[in-house]
């Protein structure tokens, strides 16, 4: 009886510091998403003047700094609209789909590398398949991707590599409805649907604003 | 006895086992055994400062005699997962996977693992669900308490 009323009144506390716990890291996840919207929109609304001042300046640009947004992501097959954030810590993870630091930024020369947790942005990654497209956008780029493949690796595999062209890898834990560890990464890889002479123009399926003032969603 | 010979006699027996006494103090320590030798010299050894320096690996022992001879000076590598320190002579020359903890990859190399994006969350907020309805039916299902001390008292009557 005394062993019982224990037992239950433990369990509801460990039960509830858990569920506290995580539900904490999850509303901290989707607050650092909101700020990184609302600050994505003031960086775009000042892209254009900083982009200026650094070729007068002759300044190169400078890596962002972890956890500064530095793209915005869209998929449209699976509503996904998130601002894509620096590095691929656990903590910037946690706040949206991350940049892998040292690769290029979506729409540079090069392979650009994006990751996010099976469990909340790229939950429906899986979804994808060859030939859907994805849309990126960075401060001076906006670019429609198309992916070209698909394919699922362990996770000791070397499945980051150079590219010589405009690449977007899009990479995430798998199986992705699983709890626990992951065994498996899927890899999708994508590369520009258009000529870079052409993604100067807004991108007439794609709904990227050609106003620096929207906020996205 | 008179309390006047027992106090000469413990005095005779008082003296000579002081005596003794500043005599045993006297004695000369026998030399200390072999083992405690070894234990002082094993704790001196291990309270000495340790080697903080690296262990220096050469991989390529040829492209590196070469750059030692006139070409540019070879990049040290620091592998941070085994404290080794490196040297090679290009970095970029050859696919190297950039090996990083469990929290998986970090930075972009070519060749390197696709980050760790497992998160523990999920797990966690199961088993705090799990934890919590359990908990919550042993509070509820529980044997009650029966009303008692009412019986009793009225058979008391």
């Amino acid at each position: 009886m005394r062993g019982r009323l224990a037992a239950g009144i433990a369990l509801v506390v460990a039960g509830s510091a858990l569920v506290a716990w995580a539900g904490n890291a999850y509303a901290r996840g989707w607050l650092a998403q909101e700020r990184a919207r609302g600050e994505w929109a003031q960086e775009l609304a000042h892209a254009e003047v900083a982009k200026g001042r650094a070729i007068a300046l002759g300044t190169p640009a400078s890596a962002p700094a972890e956890g500064a947004p530095v793209a915005r992501l869209l998929i449209p097959k699976i509503a996904l609209d998130d601002i894509v954030l620096e590095g691929v810590t656990p903590s910037a993870l946690n706040g949206g789909p991350g940049h892998l630091p040292g690769s290029s930024l979506p729409g540079a020369e090069g392979n650009a590398v994006i990751s996010a947790h099976r469990d909340r942005h790229f939950r429906r990654l899986g979804e994808l398949a060859i030939g859907d497209t994805i849309s990126t956008q960075t401060l001076g780029d906006r670019v429609t991707w198309r992916v070209v493949s698909r394919r699922v690796v362990n996770r000791e595999a070397p499945a980051i590599r150079k590219e010589s062209g405009r690449v977007l890898t899009l990479t995430t834990c798998w199986p992705i409805g699983y709890l626990g560890g992951a065994p498996d990464r899927l890899i999708l890889r994508a590369v520009p649907v258009e000529p870079r002479a052409a993604t100067a123009a807004p991108s007439n399926h794609l709904a990227i604003a050609p106003d620096a003032n929207e906020s996205p969603r | 006895m008179q309390i006047r010979n027992v106090l000469a006699l413990a005095a005779m027996m008082a003296v000579p086992a002081f005596t003794a006494g500043a005599q045993f103090t006297t004695v000369v320590a026998p030399p200390p055994a072999q083992k405690q030798a070894v234990a002082v010299a094993a704790a001196a050894a291990k309270a000495a400062p340790s080697d903080t320096g690296h262990r220096a690996t050469l991989r390529e022992m040829s492209a590196w005699v070469d750059s030692v001879a006139g070409a540019p000076a070879p990049t040290v590598v620091a592998d941070s997962a085994t404290g080794d320190v490196a040297l090679a002579s290009d970095t970029t020359s050859a696919p190297v996977a950039a090996r990083g903890d469990d929290a998986g990859t970090t930075k972009f190399a070519d060749g390197a693992r696709a980050p760790n994006t497992a998160s523990p969350l999920p797990l966690i907020l199961v088993a705090g669900l799990g934890a919590l309805l359990v908990g919550a039916w042993l509070l509820v299902t529980g044997p009650r308490p029966e009303p008692a001390a009412v019986e009793p008292r009225r058979r008391a009557r």
